[in-house]
Protein backbone atom coordinates (compact mmCIF):
# COMPACT_ATOMS: atom_id res chain seq x y z
CA UNK A 1 0.00 0.00 0.00
CA UNK A 2 1.72 3.41 -1.06
CA UNK A 3 1.94 5.89 1.89
CA UNK A 4 -0.45 8.15 0.92
CA UNK A 5 -3.48 5.48 1.52
CA UNK A 6 -2.54 5.22 5.38
CA UNK A 7 -4.55 6.47 7.90
CA UNK A 8 -3.58 6.90 11.30
CA UNK A 9 -4.69 4.45 13.86
CA UNK A 10 -7.89 5.48 15.54
CA UNK A 11 -7.61 6.60 18.82
CA UNK A 12 -8.71 4.25 21.59
CA UNK A 13 -7.65 4.69 25.34
CA UNK A 14 -6.21 8.02 25.08
CA UNK A 15 -3.16 7.85 27.64
CA UNK A 16 -1.93 5.16 26.28
CA UNK A 17 -1.60 5.95 22.89
CA UNK A 18 -0.29 9.33 24.01
CA UNK A 19 2.46 7.19 25.73
CA UNK A 20 3.36 5.01 23.06
CA UNK A 21 3.62 8.15 20.39
CA UNK A 22 6.33 9.41 23.47
CA UNK A 23 7.70 6.01 23.55
CA UNK A 24 8.26 6.45 19.59
CA UNK A 25 9.45 9.79 19.48
CA UNK A 26 12.19 9.01 22.33
CA UNK A 27 13.16 5.65 19.91
CA UNK A 28 13.53 8.40 16.85
CA UNK A 29 15.58 10.83 19.13
CA UNK A 30 17.31 8.31 20.41
CA UNK A 31 18.03 7.12 16.58
CA UNK A 32 19.12 11.02 15.53
CA UNK A 33 21.24 11.04 18.47
CA UNK A 34 23.12 8.47 17.79
CA UNK A 35 23.69 8.58 14.44
CA UNK A 36 24.81 12.30 14.87
CA UNK A 37 27.18 11.21 17.07
CA UNK A 38 28.72 9.13 15.72
CA UNK A 39 28.14 6.65 18.49
CA UNK A 40 27.37 3.75 16.26
CA UNK A 41 28.71 0.37 17.65
CA UNK A 42 27.77 0.98 21.14
CA UNK A 43 24.22 2.02 20.20
CA UNK A 44 22.82 1.83 16.49
CA UNK A 45 22.57 -2.18 16.91
CA UNK A 46 20.93 -1.55 20.05
CA UNK A 47 17.72 0.07 18.38
CA UNK A 48 17.28 -2.69 16.60
CA UNK A 49 16.30 -6.36 17.05
CA UNK A 50 18.52 -9.21 15.72
CA UNK A 51 16.29 -10.02 13.20
CA UNK A 52 15.71 -7.34 11.40
CA UNK A 53 14.99 -4.91 8.09
CA UNK A 54 16.90 -1.93 7.41
CA UNK A 55 17.24 -0.48 4.05
CA UNK A 56 17.10 3.06 2.17
CA UNK A 57 15.34 3.28 -0.94
CA UNK A 58 14.74 6.37 -3.44
CA UNK A 59 10.85 6.76 -3.59
CA UNK A 60 11.03 5.91 -7.18
CA UNK A 61 12.09 2.53 -6.61
CA UNK A 62 9.72 2.61 -3.79
CA UNK A 63 6.77 3.57 -5.70
CA UNK A 64 7.22 1.12 -8.55
CA UNK A 65 8.23 -1.64 -6.08
CA UNK A 66 11.48 -2.06 -7.58
CA UNK A 67 13.67 -4.09 -5.00
CA UNK A 68 17.14 -2.34 -5.50
CA UNK A 69 18.23 -0.11 -2.42
CA UNK A 70 21.16 1.93 -1.52
CA UNK A 71 21.41 0.35 1.65
CA UNK A 72 20.08 -3.18 2.03
CA UNK A 73 20.49 -5.09 5.72
CA UNK A 74 18.74 -8.13 6.61
CA UNK A 75 20.03 -8.70 9.89
CA UNK A 76 21.43 -6.58 12.75
CA UNK A 77 24.82 -8.07 11.63
CA UNK A 78 24.92 -6.56 8.67
CA UNK A 79 24.21 -2.93 10.08
CA UNK A 80 26.83 -3.67 12.19
CA UNK A 81 29.25 -4.77 8.98
CA UNK A 82 27.97 -1.04 7.71
CA UNK A 83 29.26 0.68 10.50
CA UNK A 84 32.64 -1.10 10.59
CA UNK A 85 32.72 -0.11 6.75
CA UNK A 86 32.17 3.54 7.91
CA UNK A 87 34.30 3.66 10.62
CA UNK A 88 37.54 1.95 9.30
CA UNK A 89 37.46 0.76 6.00
CA UNK A 90 36.14 4.25 3.94
CA UNK A 91 37.67 7.22 2.97
CA UNK A 92 35.71 9.87 2.72
CA UNK A 93 35.55 13.33 3.66
CA UNK A 94 34.67 14.06 7.21
CA UNK A 95 31.44 15.29 7.75
CA UNK A 96 28.50 15.84 10.63
CA UNK A 97 25.27 14.97 9.83
CA UNK A 98 22.19 16.01 11.82
CA UNK A 99 18.97 13.81 11.69
CA UNK A 100 15.30 16.22 11.81
CA UNK A 101 12.77 13.44 12.46
CA UNK A 102 9.69 14.94 12.55
CA UNK A 103 5.49 13.91 11.98
CA UNK A 104 5.41 11.16 13.77
CA UNK A 105 2.26 9.40 12.77
CA UNK A 106 1.02 5.86 14.19
CA UNK A 107 -0.27 3.34 11.64
CA UNK A 108 -1.83 0.26 13.52
CA UNK A 109 -0.89 -0.18 17.12
CA UNK A 110 -0.71 -3.96 17.55
CA UNK A 111 -0.19 -6.15 20.53
CA UNK A 112 2.79 -7.81 18.96
CA UNK A 113 4.02 -4.63 16.97
CA UNK A 114 3.35 -1.10 15.94
CA UNK A 115 3.81 0.23 12.81
CA UNK A 116 4.48 4.17 12.24
CA UNK A 117 5.96 6.61 9.63
CA UNK A 118 7.90 9.86 10.44
CA UNK A 119 9.33 12.19 8.24
CA UNK A 120 13.18 13.32 7.96
CA UNK A 121 15.33 15.73 7.12
CA UNK A 122 19.21 14.76 6.83
CA UNK A 123 21.92 18.04 6.32
CA UNK A 124 25.42 17.50 6.54
CA UNK A 125 28.16 20.05 6.99
CA UNK A 126 31.55 19.48 5.50
CA UNK A 127 34.58 21.50 7.25
CA UNK A 128 35.08 24.14 4.39
CA UNK A 129 31.45 23.98 2.97
CA UNK A 130 27.94 25.64 3.91
CA UNK A 131 25.51 22.95 5.55
CA UNK A 132 23.35 20.92 2.41
CA UNK A 133 20.59 18.54 2.47
CA UNK A 134 21.54 15.02 2.20
CA UNK A 135 18.24 13.75 1.72
CA UNK A 136 14.37 14.30 2.85
CA UNK A 137 12.13 11.64 3.02
CA UNK A 138 10.38 9.49 5.76
CA UNK A 139 10.84 6.53 7.64
CA UNK A 140 8.24 3.28 7.14
CA UNK A 141 8.79 1.36 11.43
CA UNK A 142 7.82 -2.07 11.98
CA UNK A 143 8.23 -1.93 15.92
CA UNK A 144 8.02 -4.36 18.49
CA UNK A 145 8.66 -3.82 22.31
CA UNK A 146 11.53 -5.85 23.05
CA UNK A 147 13.62 -5.91 26.31
CA UNK A 148 12.82 -2.70 28.44
CA UNK A 149 12.53 -0.64 25.47
CA UNK A 150 10.64 -0.12 21.46
CA UNK A 151 13.06 -1.44 18.78
CA UNK A 152 13.11 -1.46 15.31
CA UNK A 153 12.02 -4.98 13.31
CA UNK A 154 11.88 -2.93 10.04
CA UNK A 155 13.04 0.49 9.15
CA UNK A 156 12.90 1.58 5.83
CA UNK A 157 13.94 5.12 4.64
CA UNK A 158 12.22 6.78 1.38
CA UNK A 159 13.90 9.50 0.39
CA UNK A 160 12.23 11.83 -2.07
CA UNK A 161 14.71 12.73 -4.48
CA UNK A 162 17.00 10.60 -7.64
CA UNK A 163 20.39 12.29 -6.63
CA UNK A 164 22.15 12.51 -3.21
CA UNK A 165 25.04 14.67 -2.98
CA UNK A 166 27.66 12.21 -3.57
CA UNK A 167 27.99 9.65 -1.01
CA UNK A 168 26.00 8.26 2.04
CA UNK A 169 28.38 6.73 4.28
CA UNK A 170 27.05 5.43 7.71
CA UNK A 171 23.47 4.03 8.11
CA UNK A 172 20.89 7.06 7.62
CA UNK B 1 33.72 -4.17 -16.02
CA UNK B 2 33.42 -2.52 -19.63
CA UNK B 3 33.73 1.33 -20.30
CA UNK B 4 31.98 2.84 -23.35
CA UNK B 5 33.64 5.89 -23.87
CA UNK B 6 32.99 8.40 -22.65
CA UNK B 7 30.27 8.44 -19.77
CA UNK B 8 28.80 4.78 -19.52
CA UNK B 9 30.27 1.82 -17.88
CA UNK B 10 28.09 -1.88 -18.04
CA UNK B 11 29.73 -4.12 -14.90
CA UNK B 12 29.19 -7.41 -13.37
CA UNK B 13 30.47 -7.57 -9.59
CA UNK B 14 29.93 -10.81 -8.25
CA UNK B 15 26.29 -11.31 -8.65
CA UNK B 16 25.20 -7.54 -9.41
CA UNK B 17 24.82 -6.56 -12.77
CA UNK B 18 24.86 -2.69 -13.43
CA UNK B 19 24.91 0.65 -15.91
CA UNK B 20 26.36 3.87 -14.78
CA UNK B 21 25.94 6.77 -16.74
CA UNK B 22 27.79 9.96 -16.14
CA UNK B 23 25.74 13.10 -17.44
CA UNK B 24 27.74 16.14 -16.80
CA UNK B 25 26.45 19.58 -15.26
CA UNK B 26 28.89 21.91 -16.44
CA UNK B 27 32.58 21.96 -15.51
CA UNK B 28 32.11 21.32 -11.64
CA UNK B 29 29.31 18.56 -11.18
CA UNK B 30 28.00 15.63 -12.55
CA UNK B 31 24.94 13.44 -12.16
CA UNK B 32 25.69 9.55 -11.43
CA UNK B 33 22.87 7.33 -12.77
CA UNK B 34 22.98 3.80 -11.57
CA UNK B 35 20.98 1.40 -12.84
CA UNK B 36 20.53 -2.49 -11.79
CA UNK B 37 18.69 -5.29 -13.85
CA UNK B 38 18.66 -8.82 -13.47
CA UNK B 39 16.84 -11.42 -15.59
CA UNK B 40 13.34 -12.38 -15.25
CA UNK B 41 14.15 -15.81 -15.12
CA UNK B 42 16.32 -15.57 -12.31
CA UNK B 43 15.65 -17.91 -9.20
CA UNK B 44 14.31 -15.92 -6.20
CA UNK B 45 17.61 -16.75 -4.15
CA UNK B 46 19.36 -15.26 -7.27
CA UNK B 47 17.56 -12.13 -7.28
CA UNK B 48 17.84 -12.08 -3.71
CA UNK B 49 21.62 -12.13 -4.20
CA UNK B 50 21.63 -9.13 -6.37
CA UNK B 51 19.55 -7.50 -4.36
CA UNK B 52 22.30 -8.00 -1.25
CA UNK B 53 25.25 -7.58 -3.14
CA UNK B 54 23.88 -4.44 -4.50
CA UNK B 55 25.26 -3.26 -1.50
CA UNK B 56 28.73 -3.14 -2.62
CA UNK B 57 27.38 -0.44 -5.79
CA UNK B 58 25.65 2.84 -5.76
CA UNK B 59 25.81 5.86 -3.44
CA UNK B 60 26.46 4.08 -0.61
CA UNK B 61 28.53 1.14 -1.79
CA UNK B 62 30.75 -0.46 0.19
CA UNK B 63 33.32 -0.50 -2.34
CA UNK B 64 32.08 2.41 -4.71
CA UNK B 65 31.89 5.17 -1.71
CA UNK B 66 35.38 5.57 -1.84
CA UNK B 67 35.88 6.43 -5.97
CA UNK B 68 33.15 8.99 -5.27
CA UNK B 69 34.81 10.34 -2.31
CA UNK B 70 38.30 10.94 -3.85
CA UNK B 71 37.08 11.97 -7.20
CA UNK B 72 35.22 14.77 -5.20
CA UNK B 73 38.42 15.92 -3.07
CA UNK B 74 40.49 15.88 -6.32
CA UNK B 75 37.97 17.69 -7.98
CA UNK B 76 38.00 20.45 -4.82
CA UNK B 77 41.87 20.27 -5.13
CA UNK B 78 42.11 21.13 -9.52
CA UNK B 79 39.27 23.70 -9.67
CA UNK B 80 41.25 26.30 -7.14
CA UNK B 81 43.57 26.44 -9.77
CA UNK B 82 40.92 27.44 -12.86
CA UNK B 83 43.16 29.09 -15.53
CA UNK B 84 45.63 26.42 -15.20
CA UNK B 85 45.79 22.55 -15.87
CA UNK B 86 46.30 20.05 -13.46
CA UNK B 87 47.76 16.54 -14.28
CA UNK B 88 47.34 13.83 -12.59
CA UNK B 89 51.10 12.02 -11.99
CA UNK B 90 50.98 9.03 -9.90
CA UNK B 91 52.78 6.52 -12.15
CA UNK B 92 54.35 8.95 -14.40
CA UNK B 93 53.14 11.71 -17.04
CA UNK B 94 52.55 9.13 -20.12
CA UNK B 95 49.23 6.85 -20.85
CA UNK B 96 51.69 3.78 -21.53
CA UNK B 97 50.21 0.71 -20.47
CA UNK B 98 51.71 -0.76 -17.15
CA UNK B 99 51.36 -4.63 -15.39
CA UNK B 100 49.76 -2.87 -11.80
CA UNK B 101 47.33 -0.28 -10.99
CA UNK B 102 49.29 2.04 -9.31
CA UNK B 103 49.21 4.50 -12.01
CA UNK B 104 46.58 7.25 -13.15
CA UNK B 105 47.49 6.21 -17.11
CA UNK B 106 43.52 5.91 -17.22
CA UNK B 107 42.12 9.26 -16.38
CA UNK B 108 45.68 10.69 -18.22
CA UNK B 109 44.48 8.17 -21.72
CA UNK B 110 40.64 9.31 -21.40
CA UNK B 111 41.68 13.11 -21.32
CA UNK B 112 44.19 12.93 -24.08
CA UNK B 113 41.34 10.69 -26.14
CA UNK B 114 38.96 13.30 -25.24
CA UNK B 115 41.26 16.06 -25.98
CA UNK B 116 41.47 14.65 -29.63
CA UNK B 117 37.70 13.99 -30.16
CA UNK B 118 36.92 17.12 -29.21
CA UNK B 119 39.23 18.76 -31.54
CA UNK B 120 40.22 21.08 -28.12
CA UNK B 121 43.41 23.05 -29.15
CA UNK B 122 45.42 21.84 -26.49
CA UNK B 123 49.09 20.65 -25.90
CA UNK B 124 48.84 16.66 -25.33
Amino acid sequence: MLLEAQRQAPVAPMASLQELHFEIERLNSEYASVLDGERFEESISDLFVDDCLYRVVPRENHLLGLPIAVIHCESKGMIKDRVIAARESTMAEPRTLRHFITNIRILAAGDDEIRAEANVLIVQTMINRMTEIVLSGFYLDRIVRSGDRLRFKERLCVYDSLLLPTSLIAPV
Amino acid sequence: MQTIFPNVIVQQQSNTLAMRQMVTRGPHAFDLNWTFFGFKDDTPELRQRRIRQANLMGPAGLVSVDDSEVLALSQEGAEVFPDTDAVLEMGGRSTADTDHMVTEAGVRAFYKHYIEVMGFDHAA
